[in-house]
């Protein structure tokens, strides 16, 4: 009985040990989906009628990783996550003339808003620059 | 006899301390001189100063009906308190304190616009006039709109802004909020911030008075970001930026935070630092990290609770890339840690355990 008690003792313990990597291993893979996923949304932007077509799915698809890593991630706070979140927000200006008839005051709002995330993630921003002068143009 | 000798000893080392400067070289007076010509010609500072009692002559008077009191009132402090009609919202000693930290090196003189290593004189009695623009330009704001900004916050801010003197300008930033050509560009847009300029410039509150004076001219016209001096002389520009950067705070609370933040808000309604943490994360909005980081950083940290939250917005939040998505709350934070070793006294200790909250009236 005892060996039994001792047995369960030790599964319990090695199941809790195994635990954060199982759920560490699984946010690293989300993240590299999300990454990958992310390159994708932002090439879209390079043809105009692609742009238009599957932006919105794409930003759906890139929110709805974030919200699942988010809930494997549970209390935690973890560098990843906070890119994931930093990448989403970034792209709100591609999202904004996504959302809108692409026009002079659309472009011009949507440069607004990627011109004050200039300083957030530099890269990004040149990035989204780029190409919200190809989309407008 | 007597009481002449004292009063002329009392007016005198008033007068002295007053010349002192808080920063910058003695002598150099170009801020000084900047500040007597608009008492004497701009409307907008005549008005501040008469409303806080800071014209020369009430200066002067208030003085005297202190010192006459001192000889034979019980409580000579009493008089001057009735003789201040509005109250400020920074203590002096902490502001003062604030002026001595050296927040940046290149100044500009105007109106010639030259930035070099000024080192201009500031002295206590600028800092008492941009108390009393800041308060009252606070209280025209908080008649407006309803925003989680409080003194304490502000006083944070300015203090890692400029150290709240008027002149300096760093990478890009000008004056004591420390302006963007994209920051004032973005309040003039009609989806963004105009509302809130055009909301402040139709009141009829009394408080609303000089912030009017100055916005119903720039929104005829608006003032262009490169003329540096709109920003920065005293008259229109240091109370330009004034109003500006609190307006900004505005468009950023209503446009980029607050709507982000419903479900935070309503899972702490009743947690009564929920306004603090609202505050630090508009706060965040503000500074150089940007609008997206800003962002991220609220929608990461909202899962802790106001406690908590308010604590993580205090220490750098990197992401995988490196990017720190608090930037702003984090070096707003080391700041303070300075402003504690220039206190003294009981306002020291209370700073201690109070932080910022000490330094509010």
């Amino acid at each position: 009985m005892h060996r039994i008690i001792y047995f369960l003792f030790l599964i319990s313990q090695i199941a809790i040990a195994s635990a954060p990597d199982v759920s560490r291993s699984e946010l690293k893979k989300q993240y590299e989906e999300f990454q990958t996923t992310y390159s994708k949304t932002l090439d879209l932007s390079k043809e105009k009628s692609l742009f238009t077509k599957n932006f919105d799915l794409h930003t759906k698809m890139l929110k709805k990783k974030y919200a699942l890593f988010s809930q494997i991630e549970k209390t935690e706070i973890t560098a990843e996550g906070n890119q994931m979140a930093l990448d989403i927000e970034m792209l709100e200006p591609l999202e904004f003339l996504a959302s809108s008839r692409i026009n002079k005051d659309s472009c011009s709002e949507a440069e607004l808003l990627n011109e004050m995330n200039s300083t957030s993630d530099v890269k990004t921003y040149q990035k989204i620059k780029q190409t919200l002068k190809r989309l407008c143009r | 006899m007597k009481k002449i000798f004292f009063l002329v000893l009392f007016i005198l080392i008033n007068t002295s301390a007053d010349e002192n400067c808080l920063s910058g070289k003695r002598g150099n007076d170009h801020l000084i001189n900047q500040f007597k010509l608009a008492q004497a010609n701009s409307p907008v500072t005549r008005l501040i100063a008469e409303k806080y009692n800071l014209t020369e002559k009430t200066e002067a008077s208030a003085n005297t009906a202190y010192c006459e009191d001192c000889l034979t009132s019980a409580d000579p402090h009493q008089s001057l308190k009735e003789i201040s009609k509005e109250k400020t919202f920074f203590k002096s000693a902490c502001i003062e304190a604030a002026a001595t930290i050296q927040t940046g090196s290149a100044e500009i003189s105007c109106p010639d616009s030259q930035i070099k290593r000024h080192q201009f004189c500031f002295t206590k009695p600028l800092l008492n006039y941009q108390n009393a623009t800041l308060s009252e330009f606070l209280k025209c704001l908080k008649s407006t709109v309803d925003i989680p900004i409080t003194p304490l916050g502000l006083f944070e801010m300015y203090t890692l802004e400029s150290g709240f003197k008027p002149a300096y300008t760093n990478g890009g930033g000008t004056g004591i909020g420390q302006l963007t050509g994209i920051f004032i560009k973005d309040l003039f847009q009609k989806h963004r911030g105009r509302k809130i300029l055009e909301s402040m410039s139709n009141s009829t509150e009394k408080s609303c008075d000089a912030a009017k004076i100055i916005l119903l001219k720039d929104l005829q016209k608006n003032p262009s970001a490169a003329n540096k001096c709109s920003f920065i002389e005293y008259g229109e520009g240091m109370e330009r930026n004034i109003l500006y950067s609190l307006s900004g705070l505005v468009t950023a609370w209503e446009k980029d935070i607050k709507p982000i933040m419903k479900d935070f808000n309503s899972r702490n309604s009743a947690d009564p630092l929920l306004k603090r943490a609202q505050e630090k994360a508009l706060l965040n909005a503000y500074g150089p990290g940007g609008r997206g980081a800003a962002r991220a950083a609220f929608i990461r940290l909202s899962k802790l609770s106001p406690k908590e939250f308010i604590a993580a917005m205090d220490k750098p939040l990197m992401t995988a890339k490196n990017n720190n998505l608090t930037t702003y709350t984090t070096r707003m934070h080391k700041k303070q840690d300075l402003i504690a070793k220039k206190l003294s006294g009981e306002l020291k200790s209370r700073f201690n355990t109070e932080r910022a909250a000490a330094c509010t009236e």
